[in-house]
């Protein structure tokens, strides 16, 4: 008779957690001073396939808030769509500038009211308002936490390696953005879920939401992505 | 069993009419007056605003709305019932972009509130809105300005007026109404229009204007102290 013991099964629920939480993506996001940055990779898989290699993760959802995904992409979609209809109904009806912590909770109540068929993606939201910059996770069933630093997906381990070691609430822009650009490059380099581009994206009281262009990555893509290609 | 509901309260008199949109539209004629036009450079509107007390909020804009960033509206007749009709315009013009992922077009949204007026004409136990609604915004190549009364009707117009004064509006649009004016003349223009309207200058009387201008396609309120500067020299001259 053959025994076989499993010492690392996990629960059905554990199971199903870290299958739904983490798929393929980086994503993450960091307070430092008054500005809120967002960076991720730009790959979108079904399975071992890569579907798409320009994915956009970081979304606007008003001009001094935006929106990280990880996980399925037409679920966060959808639910962004949702989010962004919600947040302009907002500021038009009541004249006034939707606060941070009030989409986070919108996005909540949103996510949570689809408990018994949730919505398969977990979320970056941070923003500047009245209050200063906020960050938030949210994850499939709505749960919220107000964070500092925060990695998704996949890739999200690799991610907060590299941000633990030198994240400073004090980091200038630059010093900021060249962080979360390291933090992403150096998850993609282990994690096949991750790949193919980074977004860096920038929330500042003085400039509201900025993406970095193309050119403005290239200094970025030199110096901590180029020296590890295959040679 | 009968139900108190079952009923229409608008029906057809023998000759045809539809009294209680008439005595709507009553309504309407009788309510502070409110304008439109559109100009090459954009959409201008303007209310009267007739504060019934000191006490009462400055701030507080009572009968001119936004609907989505490009789109306004103003209103004459029972202000409530507008405030209704906006809301719902409101949540329609966020229904459009979810839908069609583009900016409404003025178009859609003053249909979407003609339907809704004309459903209340024709439906049981409901009464005809109490107010018409001058929609103005900018969508495709520039301005756009639609009439929408208790009937349901849409009516696409330059340069409108509605309300108790709307007669002498018209009358001045008429005379003095050119698409090619600029922004700051079309802003004259309809305070002029205004002042024209009333018959005589009351210590509580002012007006409030918005603009949407073709190349931002923003809805903006105009300051009050930029509407007085406007509105001094023409209230004194009234005088």
């Amino acid at each position: 008779m053959h025994i076989r013991f499993f010492d690392d099964a996990q629960s059905k629920e554990d199971q199903l957690r870290s299958r739904l939480l983490k798929t393929g993506t980086t994503t993450i996001g960091f307070i430092a001073r008054d500005f809120v940055v967002f960076a991720t990779d730009k790959r979108a898989t079904a399975g071992f396939y890569i579907a798409h290699r320009n994915t956009r993760k970081v979304h606007q959802i008003a001009p001094h808030a935006a929106i990280t995904i990880a996980g399925r992409v037409a679920d966060a979609q959808s639910l962004i769509d949702v989010l962004r209809a919600n947040a302009r109904y907002y500021q038009i009806a009541w004249r006034k500038t939707i606060e941070i912590k009030t989409l986070a909770t919108m996005t909540s109540n949103f996510l949570f009211g689809n408990k018994y068929f949730p919505f398969q993606a977990q979320f970056i939201l941070g923003g500047v308002d009245t209050y200063g910059p906020h960050l938030f996770n949210i994850d499939l069933f709505g749960s919220l936490t107000e964070e500092r630093m925060l990695a998704t997906g996949s890739g999200s381990p690799i991610a907060l390696g590299v941000l633990e070691s030198e994240y400073r609430e004090d980091l200038s822009l630059d010093e900021a953005i060249k962080l979360a650009y390291k933090a992403v490059a150096a998850a993609i380099r282990r994690d096949i879920g991750s790949g193919d581009n980074i977004d860096v994206a920038y929330i500042s009281p003085a400039t509201m939401f900025r993406e970095l262009s193309s050119n403005e990555k290239r200094p970025l893509f030199e110096n901590f992505v180029r020296p590890f290609l295959p040679s | 069993m009968a139900s108190a509901y079952d009923r229409a309260i608008t029906v057809f008199s023998p000759q045809g009419r539809l009294f209680q949109v008439e005595y709507a539209l009553e309504t309407v004629k009788s309510g502070s007056s409110a304008l439109a036009l559109r100009v090459k450079e954009g959409v201008v509107m303007a209310v009267e605003e007739r504060t019934q007390s000191k006490l009462q909020s400055q701030h507080y804009s009572q009968k001119l709305f936004q609907i989505d960033e490009h789109i306004g509206a103003a209103a004459s007749g029972l202000i409530s019932d507008a405030r209704i009709l906006v809301d719902s315009a409101r949540v329609y013009a966020q229904i459009l972009r979810l839908s069609y992922d583009e900016s409404p077009s003025v178009e859609m949204i003053a249909k979407r509130i003609a339907d809704v007026m004309q459903l209340y004409t024709q439906h049981a136990g409901v009464r005809p809105f109490g107010a018409a609604l001058l929609i103005g915004g900018v969508s495709g190549d520039g301005g756009r300005v639609f009439y929408t009364e208790p009937s349901g009707v849409m009516i696409e117009y330059d340069a409108w007026g509605i309300g108790r004064g709307s007669d002498k509006i018209k009358e001045f649009f008429e005379m003095n109404y050119k698409f090619d004016l600029t922004l700051e003349e079309a802003k004259t223009l309809a305070l002029k229009s205004l002042v024209y309207s009333i018959d005589r200058v009351e210590e509580n009387w002012s007006a409030r204007l918005v603009v949407i201008p073709v190349d931002t396609r923003q809805f903006m309120t105009v300051s009050q102290e930029e509407v007085n500067s406007i509105l001094r020299p023409l209230l004194s001259a009234k005088k």
